[in-house]
C-alpha cells in the first residue's frame, strides 16, 4: 500500500504544457464552429436561390468543418492518450462530427440538401454549446478504461445523430404537407374570393418565406427518407445499448441496472420502435408518424442532456 | 352438451384479444407508455426515503409521488406487464402475422389495379421482349421465373425475398436473449466480497479461496479552476486463488475480471481503507476484545472505565485522496479523522485528524495512536450460463433489424402480350412497406426496360405511358 503518492507533488510544467496542448486543439474547435456556421448560411441561402453552386459551397464548407473537427478531436485523442469522448464537450463533438457527415451521406443518396439549415444549426449550436463542458486533458478513469468505449458512446452518439437527421426531415415533412394541403384546399375552390388572388397557372401560391418548399420533394418521399434515416438511428441504438449492456456485464458485472442513462435511453428506443411499428400502418404513415419521430428527438434530447447534467448515475461523465 | 360446445362461447372473445394483441397499434401504444413510464422512472429518483421526496419537490409533487408510487417504477407490477405485454403481442403477432404471411403466388393478376404499374409498348415481338426483359431484370438482381398464361408471357421476379423474414429473425433474437436472460436467473448466482489486505475468504459456490494480497489505488492530480482534484486512474487487487487446480496469483482491475476455470467472474467492485488503531492506558496496552481491529467509517470503541468513546470518520490522504473535501491541499502522510466523545458531548468542535504514526491523548489516561491503515477490496463475483444466449440472441437481433429495415423485399408482376405492330409489356410491383418506398426505383426499372429492347437491337422507340 502507498504511504505516499507519487503524484502528490503536482508539476506546474506538465501543467503548462498541457494548457498549451489544450489550445491547440480548441482552435481547430472554434475553426469548425465557425466553418459550420457559413455553412449553415449557404443552405439558407439555398432557400431562396435555387443554385447548384450554393448546395456546393455549403457541402465543402460542410466538408471543411468535419476536417477541422477531426483535427481537433485527433489532437485532444493524442494529447490525452484516451479517446476524445470521455466528456461531454467530447461527446456533442462526435455528435455534431456524425450528424454533418450523416447529413452529407444522405443528402448525396436522398437529396436532402434543403435539411442543411436545420441540421448544420442544430449540430453547431450543439458544438458551440460544448465549449462549457470541456474538461482538458484529464486521465480517463478506471470504469472507462476498456476497449468498449472505442465502440459503446461513438455508436450511440452516431444514433443521435441520425435521429438530428430524421427530425429536420419532420419539420420539413410537415411544413411541406401543410402547404401540400393548403393547395390542394385552394385547387378544390372553384369560386370565391380567394380566386382572384391565386394565379390560375400554380392554383396556389405560399407564403415567400416558404416558397423553398415548393422545391423539396413531395410529403410522400420525405416520409419514406424519415423512415429510412430513423431505421438507421433505431439500429445504431439498438447496436449501442446492445453494446452498453456487453460492457456492463464486463464491468459491473450485470447487464442492465436501470441508471437513468440507461432507463433514458430505452426510453427513446421505445418512442422509435413506435414510429416504426406505426410506419407499418399506411394510414398512420406521414403526418401522425412524423410528430412520433419529434417526440423520439425530445426523449434523445431528455436523455442526452437532463440524464448528463441534472441526473446522476453511473453514467454521470460530463 | 359436449366440451367443444361449452368451449365454444369463450372462442369470440379470445379471438378478440389475439386480434387486439397481433394488431400493430397495440405494440405502439404499448411501446410509448412504457416509455413514459420509464422516463419518469429516470426523471424521479429511485427508492429514496420518503423524506428524501420532500425534499427535493414542492409538497403537492412529493404526495403525488409517493401516492403513486413512482418512487420504484421499474420493479412495479404494472410497469413489468408492460414488457410481458410487449413480449406476448409480439409473440401472437409473429405467430398470426409473421409466420402465414406469405409471399404472393405466381399467378395471373390485374395489373394495372396496382398503385405501382406502369405500360410499355414497343415493336418488338412478345416473346423476344419478354426474353430481353427477363434478362434485364436478372442483370438487377430478381429471381425472374417465366410463365406462359393464356396468350400472354409472364415473368414473376422477386428480390431480397428473405428480408420478409427480417422481423421474424429479430423477434427470435430477443427470445433467444430472453432465453439466455431466464437461464442466468435460474442456475446463475452472484455474490459480493470485502476482503481485507492478507485475508482469505471463501466462495463456496464458485469452490474457490480468495486471498487479497495487495489493494492499490492510483490517483492522478488534476488541475481544475477550483484547485487540484485527484482522478481516480487505477484500482487492482493482487489476489491469489485457491482452486482444485492449485494456487495462482491473478490481478484484477475494474473492466479487467478474472474469470475462473469453472466461468466465474470475479470483478473490482469497490474499496477502501480500514483505520487501526493502538490504544494505551497509563502506558499499558489496551485490548478491546469485541473489535477486530479494524475501523470503517462510524464505528466506535467504548474506553473500558471511562464514559469515553472513540468514533472512527474516514482517512484522508495520498492512499485515498477522493475522500478529501474539494479546495482543501492533500495530507502529505494518511491521516484518521475521529471524534472523541466524552458522555456522548463531542470533546472538539472539529473532528481531531491523526496522522499515521502520531498520538492522541484521549483523557482519563488514555493515548490513542493511529496504526497504517488497512485496505480492503470490494469484488463482486457472478456466475451466469446464459449470457452466450444473451450475446447470440443479440447478434440475432441486430441482424433481423438490420434484414427487415435496410431492405425491401419486392415482386414483380410482369406481362407481355403481343399487340397489333408489336408487343406490350406491363409492370407492377408490389412491398411490404408501401410504395413510395419503391417509387424511384420502380421508375428506374421501368426506364430500363424501355431501354433494354431499344439497346437489345428492337425496331421502334418504346414508349413509358404510365406509371403511378
Ligand atoms: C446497459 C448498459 C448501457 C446502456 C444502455 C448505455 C447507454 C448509453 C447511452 C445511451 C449513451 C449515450 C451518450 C450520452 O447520452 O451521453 C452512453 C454513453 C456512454 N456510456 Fe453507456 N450505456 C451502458 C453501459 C455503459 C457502461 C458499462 C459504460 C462504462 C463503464 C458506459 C460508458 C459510457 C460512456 C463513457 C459514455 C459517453 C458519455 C459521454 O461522453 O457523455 N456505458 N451510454
Amino acid at each position: 500500500m502507498p504511504d505516499t503518492n507519487p503524484y502528490t507533488q503536482y508539476n506546474t510544467n506538465a501543467g503548462g504544457a498541457m494548457n498549451a496542448h489544450v489550445g491547440a486543439y480548441m482552435a481547430w474547435y472554434e475553426a469548425a464552429v465557425v466553418v459550420y456556421v457559413l455553412a449553415a448560411i449557404a443552405f439558407l441561402a439555398y432557400w431562396a436561390f435555387a443554385h447548384r453552386a450554393i448546395v456546393r459551397t455549403g457541402a465543402s464548407l460542410a466538408v471543411i468543418g468535419l476536417l477541422c473537427q477531426a483535427a481537433s478531436l485527433g489532437l485532444r485523442w493524442r494529447y490525452s492518450g484516451h479517446v476524445p469522448w470521455n466528456d461531454l464537450y467530447g461527446s456533442l463533438s462526435v455528435v455534431t462530427f456524425a450528424a454533418v457527415t450523416f447529413f452529407l451521406f444522405f443528402s448525396i443518396r436522398f437529396g436532402i440538401w434543403f435539411a442543411g439549415p436545420l441540421v448544420l444549426g442544430i449540430a453547431d449550436a450543439l458544438l458551440a454549446y460544448a465549449r462549457g463542458w470541456n474538461k482538458g486533458l484529464e486521465p480517463l478513469v478506471p470504469s472507462l478504461q476498456s476497449p468498449w468505449i472505442l465502440i459503446h458512446v461513438p455508436v450511440v452518439l452516431c444514433a443521435y445523430s441520425a435521429f438530428l437527421i430524421s427530425f429536420a426531415t419532420s419539420i420539413v415533412y410537415l411544413l411541406k404537407k401543410r402547404v401540400e394541403d393548403q393547395a390542394l384546399h385552394f385547387a378544390g375552390r372553384s369560386v370565391g374570393a380567394a380566386v382572384a388572388a391565386i394565379p390560375p397557372e400554380a392554383g396556389f401560391v405560399s407564403a415567400p418565406y416558404l416558397r423553398w418548399l415548393d422545391r423539396v420533394p413531395s410529403s410522400t418521399k420525405l416520409d419514406v427518407i424519415t423512415y429510412r434515416v430513423t431505421a438507421v438511428g433505431e439500429i445504431l441504438l439498438t447496436v449501442g445499448i446492445i453494446l452498453g449492456a456487453l460492457w456492463a456485464h464486463v464491468s459491473w458485472g450485470t447487464y442492465w441496472q436501470w441508471d437513468p442513462k440507461e432507463d433514458a435511453a430505452l426510453a427513446s428506443w421505445a418512442v422509435y420502435a413506435a414510429y416504426l411499428h406505426l410506419h407499418t400502418r399506411p394510414s398512420w404513415r406521414g403526418t401522425k408518424a412524423a410528430w412520433v419521430c419529434i417526440a423520439g428527438f425530445v426523449s434523445i434530447l431528455f436523455c442526452y442532456f437532463a440524464v448528463n447534467i441534472y441526473i446522476s448515475g453511473l453514467h454521470s461523465y460530463k | 352438451m359436449s366440451i367443444a360446445a361449452r368451449h365454444r362461447p369463450t372462442q369470440p372473445f379470445v379471438e378478440e384479444v389475439l386480434k387486439l394483441l397481433s394488431n400493430v397499434l397495440f405494440p405502439v401504444v404499448v411501446f410509448l407508455i412504457w416509455a413514459i413510464a420509464t422516463t419518469i422512472g429516470t426523471a424521479v429518483d429511485q427508492n429514496q426515503p420518503p423524506e428524501r421526496y420532500y425534499e427535493e419537490y414542492p409538497v403537492p409533487v412529493a404526495n403525488l409521488v409517493l401516492r403513486l408510487h413512482l418512487t420504484n417504477v421499474f420493479h412495479s407490477i404494472p410497469y413489468i406487464s408492460l414488457i410481458v405485454l410487449l413480449l406476448v403481442s409480439m409473440s401472437v403477432c409473429t405467430f398470426r402475422r409473421v409466420i402465414p404471411k406469405r409471399f404472393p403466388k405466381d399467378r395471373a393478376v390485374p395489373i394495372e389495379k396496382f398503385a405501382l404499374h406502369a405500360a410499355q409498348i414497343t415493336a418488338a415481338d412478345s416473346d423476344g421482349y419478354a426474353l430481353a426483359a427477363r434478362r434485364y431484370l436478372e442483370r438487377r438482381g430478381f429471381a425472374v421465373r417465366p410463365q406462359r398464361i393464356g396468350d400472354a408471357n409472364w415473368l414473376f421476379a422477386d428480390k431480397q425475398k428473405w428480408a420478409r423474414y427480417g422481423v421474424l429473425v429479430a423477434h427470435l433474437g430477443f427470445a433467444v436473449m430472453a432465453l439466455g436472460v431466464f437461464l442466468g436467473w435460474l442456475a446463475g448466482y452472484r455474490g459480493q466480497l470485502q476482503i481485507f489486505s492478507g485475508q482469505t475468504v471463501a466462495v463456496d459456490r464458485a469452490a474457490v479461496l480468495v486471498t487479497l494480497k495487495k489493494f492499490s489505488a492510483v490517483f492522478q492530480p488534476v488541475q481544475t479552476p477550483s484547485g487540484v482534484t485527484y482522478q481516480a486512474a487505477k484500482f487492482q487487487s493482487d489476489v491469489a486463488v485457491r482452486d482444485s487446480g492449485g494456487i495462482h496469483p491473478e490481478s484484477i482491475l475494474v473492466n479487467h475480471p478474472y474469470l475462473t476455470p469453472k466461468k466465474v467472474y470475479f470483478y473490482q467492485a469497490s474499496f477502501g481503507f480500514a483505520g487501526r488503531l493502538a490504544i494505551l492506558r497509563n502506558g499499558r496496552p489496551v485490548s478491546l476484545p469485541e473489535s477486530d481491529g479494524r475501523l470503517m467509517p462510524g464505528d466506535g470503541i467504548d474506553l473500558p472505565g471511562t464514559s469515553r468513546t472513540i468514533e472512527y470518520g474516514t482517512m484522508l490522504g495520498p492512499s485515498d485522496p477522493s475522500q478529501l473535501p474539494a479546495g482543501l491541499a492533500l495530507p502529505r502522510r494518511d491521516e484518521y479523522a475521529l471524534w472523541i466523545f466524552h458522555d456522548k458531548i463531542p470533546t472538539t468542535d472539529k473532528p481531531i485528524l491523526l496522522p499515521i504514526g502520531r498520538s492522541v491523548d484521549a483523557g482519563d489516561g488514555y493515548v490513542v495512536s493511529a496504526l497504517p491503515p488497512l485496505a480492503w477490496s470490494g469484488l463482486t463475483y457472478r456466475y451466469d450460463p446464459g449470457e452466450l444466449w444473451v450475446g447470440a440472441g443479440a447478434l440475432i437481433l441486430v441482424g433481423g433489424f438490420i434484414m427487415a429495415l435496410f431492405f425491401v423485399p419486392v415482386k414483380l408482376y410482369a406481362r407481355v402480350q403481343a399487340t397489333a405492330g408489336g408487343a406490350t409489356l406491363d409492370l407492377a410491383a408490389t412491398t411490404t412497406k408501401g410504395n413510395a418506398i419503391y417509387e424511384e426505383d420502380f421508375g428506374a426499372l421501368v426506364n430500363g426496360l424501355r431501354d433494354c429492347v431499344e439497346i437489345g437491337g428492337a425496331a421502334g422507340a418504346a414508349s413509358v405511358e404510365a406509371y403511378a
